[in-house]
């Protein structure tokens, strides 16, 4: 295989030939392969938190993050946990890289520990919010997030109030803002498109 | 014969009983002194021990009156709570910062998107300093508070007269809330944000210990834990408290008067400690007396894990 220069050794092209099947198998051909993913936002309403006299911020709820291969839902893997009070995010820790790739679906899911309150369900939206502009980053593809009936219009109702738009039925769809909200209640029955107007303010 | 007997004999008889005379009249004083002797030793011994018993119940009293306090201090968690969230709640800035600015740079079109995220976390971050504020003031009041009303109750038990020893009202001599030395803040150093974990190392936000599983953030930094970049008008302020261990968490406990150091400005306190000063007076007749003094210092309880 091997043939020597008078300057030198030189790798003949089956070497070369090779190194790039090496490099072909080993890099991210993956990235052309399109994963899909469960991402699964559980709220819970925490209780005696911040019990002090004057306590302006004792209600608060927490959303965790865990995302998981839909080919592998068991080996969910927890990413983050947000504390939030009235809807507004007042702590974050994160808890493992987030390791989906570039260009792979997402599935998001809401779910609820208890029956959800008001906090909860503020929470989810802001939740669903940042969500959208990770995956937005990542070039991932959310196709749709799933609301326990429960609480499906009261978070869509906290996502029109952040500015998020109820896609008309009959609207030409490429005028639909860059961020979409595709809302579907579990068990199914309501569906609702809601986007989020950019560039110009919503 | 009979005669001689009898005459020798009474001479016996009164000479034996004469000495016995003797003998009863010496034991008699000897008794009497001996007695002395001993009224006296134990008047001594009871002052003395009373002396000690009040002593030790003086000390006593300091240390509940210190530990009233100190329960009163991390009240429902709510120091350790407030550290856990201003904590995360920097993570939180620090996340949004990172979103908003990449956002900007590769999709500016969705910037009004992005920007509310970031002005929600900044203005939690003044939300939660504020309460922080409120949280250590109410710790500070509320445990004097404790501390003044546990001793108005222990003092009337105190006055005393007895024959060999009189005890006055106890007297408060100083109240004060601070901090444990060598405590740091409850809570364990939060990753993955490389940039951050490195500046939080650089800065020396995070106490280095040999074991990494108990890397804490420091407590009581005079101006608080700051970010990087356009973020660094925020400060995090975290207090001393201690930690869970094993997930067991610190109960209030006495310790040495002398672990008590003051608590830095806007921080809350986590110790309580107390001196009194109690006059007790001994004898009979001639009096002595003097003052005594006890100082107690009681913890807080430690922080629970975060929910």
């Amino acid at each position: 295989m091997f043939t020597r220069s008078k300057n030198g050794k030189k790798l003949m092209p089956g070497m070369a030939l090779l190194a790039v099947a090496l490099i072909s198998i080993l890099s991210p051909a993956r990235a052309s392969e399109q994963r899909a993913w469960d991402v699964k936002l559980q709220t819970e309403e925490l209780q005696r938190q911040f019990v002090y006299r004057g306590s302006t911020i004792n209600a608060v709820a927490k959303i965790k993050t865990k995302f998981a291969l839909s080919t592998n839902p068991d080996e969910a893997k927890e990413y983050e946990a947000v504390w939030y009070h009235d809807g507004k995010p007042i702590g974050m820790e994160k808890l493992a890289e987030f390791n989906i790739g570039r260009g792979d679906i997402l599935y998001v899911k809401v779910s609820h520990k208890k029956s959800p309150g008001e906090e909860e369900c503020k929470a989810a939206a802001f939740s669903l919010m940042r969500m959208s502009l990770s995956a937005y980053h990542k070039a991932n593809s959310i196709i749709t997030m799933t609301i326990p009936t429960e609480s499906f219009s009261r978070i869509s109702n906290e996502l029109q109030a952040r500015g998020c738009k109820e896609i008309p039925q009959k609207a030409d769809q490429s005028n639909a803002g860059q961020v979409r909200f595709n809302l579907e209640s579990e068990p199914e029955g309501m569906r609702q498109h809601l986007f989020f107007v950019t560039g110009q303010g919503s | 014969m009979k005669t001689k007997t009898t005459s020798g004999n009474r001479q016996n008889h009164s000479s034996r009983a004469a000495s016995s005379r003797q003998r009863t009249g010496n034991i008699l004083v000897v008794t009497c002194v001996t007695f002395a002797v001993i009224s006296v030793a134990m008047i001594i011994g009871y002052s003395f021990a009373g002396l000690y018993f009040v002593n030790n119940r003086l000390q006593t009293s300091a240390d509940e009156i210190a530990l009233a306090g100190a329960k009163k201090l991390n009240d429902r968690d709510r120091i350790g709570q407030m550290n856990n969230m201003v904590a995360r709640c920097r993570q939180l800035v620090y996340s949004s910062r990172q979103d908003y600015e990449e956002t900007k740079k590769v999709f500016p079109d969705l910037e009004n998107f992005a920007e509310p995220l970031l002005t929600e976390a900044r203005d939690s971050a003044g939300l939660l300093e504020k309460e922080r504020q409120r949280v250590s003031s109410l710790a500070e009041t509320e445990a004097m508070t404790a501390m003044r009303q546990r001793f108005d109750d222990v003092k009337t038990t105190y006055a005393m007269t007895l024959p060999w020893m009189k005890v006055d009202e106890p007297q408060l001599r100083d109240l004060k809330v601070g901090r444990v030395d060598d405590v740091e803040s409850n809570v364990e150093e939060l990753k993955h944000f490389g940039d951050l974990d490195k500046n939080d190392v650089a800065q020396g936000y995070v106490l280095d210990l040999q074991a990494p599983a108990m890397r804490l953030y420091k407590g009581e930094l005079p101006d608080g834990m700051r970010l990087p970049g356009d973020d660094n008008d925020l400060v995090f302020k975290l207090s001393s408290l201690p930690a869970p261990v094993d997930n067991t968490i610190a109960p209030a406990r006495v310790m040495l008067p002398n672990r008590v150091e003051p608590a830095t400005a806007g921080n809350a306190p986590s110790a309580a400690r107390v001196s009194l000063r109690l006059k007790v007076e001994t004898g009979l007749g001639f009096s002595s007396g003097g003052v005594l003094h006890s100082t107690g210092a009681a913890s807080t309880t430690g922080a629970c894990l975060q929910q």
